[in-house]
């Protein structure tokens, strides 16, 4: 059987550079979003909904309530559960006061979270409206809470890069279009979505790595949606093509390069060789397509698109072609009439 | 051959909206150098309207502009000028 090779692309000469991890989700972004997956029955934001969450660390503040405050991690998110509460209905409302007048005098706390819909303490109530710290209820139990919290902080929180291209969901696969200025890139996700495919993101793609491996893009939110077609300018794909035409992120799983023919460049025409892309430590397939006259790069995407599918199914073409065709040579090779074996 | 970059201070009056925006991206496009404009550790292709816009420079805010290519030196001193000189507000 023939040998793949495999090149490795670099990513650094594709993409824009990693864009700096953000100095932290805000409060208000944080219990917004997560206001359905959290339940969130009442959220008081005492002002405090610019406070900004910096780490993907949860804390139970179990241990500073019962008075030990040696390593309190107090610039976590707080979620108190029912061994906090219970704990805090076996003592006194001076002492309840007292505590939380100390644990909310701390710098940086972000917030508290109650969980399993439970009413936050007065004594806390008043401690966090005094140092505006918000305070939320989660009908969640505990665990959950902290799970869906470190789990949505981890995701703000995942290695990013930025690059220069087109998102789009092309039969399920979600391929990346990169290649340079004014090559097609647009163009051609407008192509795609004429012919019933979904766009993530036009000019500016950010890639982030999930804690599962995943690769995910989507873009930032101010142009989501939009699409810039050079002649018509800025254009609203949702309200043109409607709401089958867009969403919000996907798995990236495909790369492909539009280029500028070059003669001398010697493009794959086997598609034995793999070539990739590692992304943030994760290896994407990677494909370069010559933009010539009078082909259609959108119906050429379809089919590596399709292609990629085939071959995640089992069925890699090429590969089965190749094996015909040197069984084909090897019934046509008669050694006697060469002469050598 | 290392790229060139330049702290710069957008001076265009309303920020970077749409019309300067579209003009930066011409300008940028004259040249043969590759153009990354960073806000804030956000680093978009300076010859795509769409990263420029999604930017929302405004105006007094410091932008840096990074410029690889043969015509770098020209290309970086025009779009310095451009923005420091709020052209196109």
């Amino acid at each position: 059987m023939a040998r793949r090779r495999k090149e490795i692309v670099n990513v650094e000469e594709l993409s824009l550079g990693g864009t700096k991890p953000p100095v932290g989700v805000t409060v208000g972004e944080m219990f917004a979003e997560m206001e359905a997956t959290l339940k969130l029955s009442s959220v008081e934001d005492n002002g405090g909904f610019d406070r900004r969450v910096r780490g993907t660390e949860i804390n139970r503040p179990g241990l500073a309530i019962a008075g030990y405050f040696d390593r309190f991690s107090h610039r976590q998110v707080q979620v108190l559960g029912m061994t906090e509460l219970s704990y805090l209905a076996s003592i006194t409302e001076r002492k309840r006061s007292d505590i939380f007048n100390k644990i909310t005098s701390y710098d940086g706390l972000p917030c508290f979270v109650v969980a399993r819909g439970r009413r936050p303490p007065p004594a806390l109530k008043v401690s966090a409206r005094n140092r505006g710290i918000p305070v939320a209820v989660s009908g969640r139990r505990t665990t959950d809470v902290i799970a869906l919290l470190s789990d949505h902080l981890r995701d703000k929180f995942a290695p990013r890069l930025a690059f220069h291209g087109d998102l789009l969901d092309v039969y399920g696969v979600g391929v990346l279009i990169l290649g340079p200025a004014a090559v097609g890139k647009s163009e051609c996700a407008l192509d795609l979505i004429g012919r019933g495919h979904r766009i993530v993101a036009d000019d500016v793609v950010y890639v982030r790595r999930r804690i599962t491996g995943e690769l995910v893009g989507d873009t930032k939110e101010s142009i989501r949606e939009h699409i810039e077609i050079r002649g018509l300018g800025v254009l609203n794909v949702k309200q043109l093509f409607g709401i089958r035409a867009v969403r919000k992120s996907k798995n990236v799983e495909l790369i492909v390069k539009i280029e500028l023919l070059d003669p001398k460049e010697d493009y794959d025409r086997t598609g034995l060789d793999r070539t990739v892309v590692n992304i943030l430590g994760i290896e994407a397939p990677f494909i370069v397509i010559p933009v010539v006259p009078g082909k259609s790069i959108s119906s050429l995407v379809e089919v590596a698109a399709l292609d990629y599918l085939l071959k995640r199914y089992g069925f890699d073409a090429a590969r089965v072609f190749n094996e015909k065709l040197r069984a084909e040579i090897a019934t046509n090779y008669q050694p006697d009439k060469k002469g050598k074996p | 051959m290392a790229a060139i970059r330049k702290k710069v201070t957008v001076q265009q009056k309303y920020g970077l909206h749409a019309r300067p925006a579209s003009s930066f991206v011409k300008l940028a496009r004259v040249f043969e150098a590759d153009i990354i404009l960073e806000k804030n550790g956000e680093r978009v292709n300076g010859k795509s309207i769409m990263g420029v816009m999604m930017l929302a420079v405004s105006r007094g805010e410091t932008v840096y502009l990074e410029v690889d290519g043969p015509d770098r030196e020209r290309a970086c001193e025009r779009l310095k000028s451009f923005l420091e000189d709020g052209t196109d507000e």
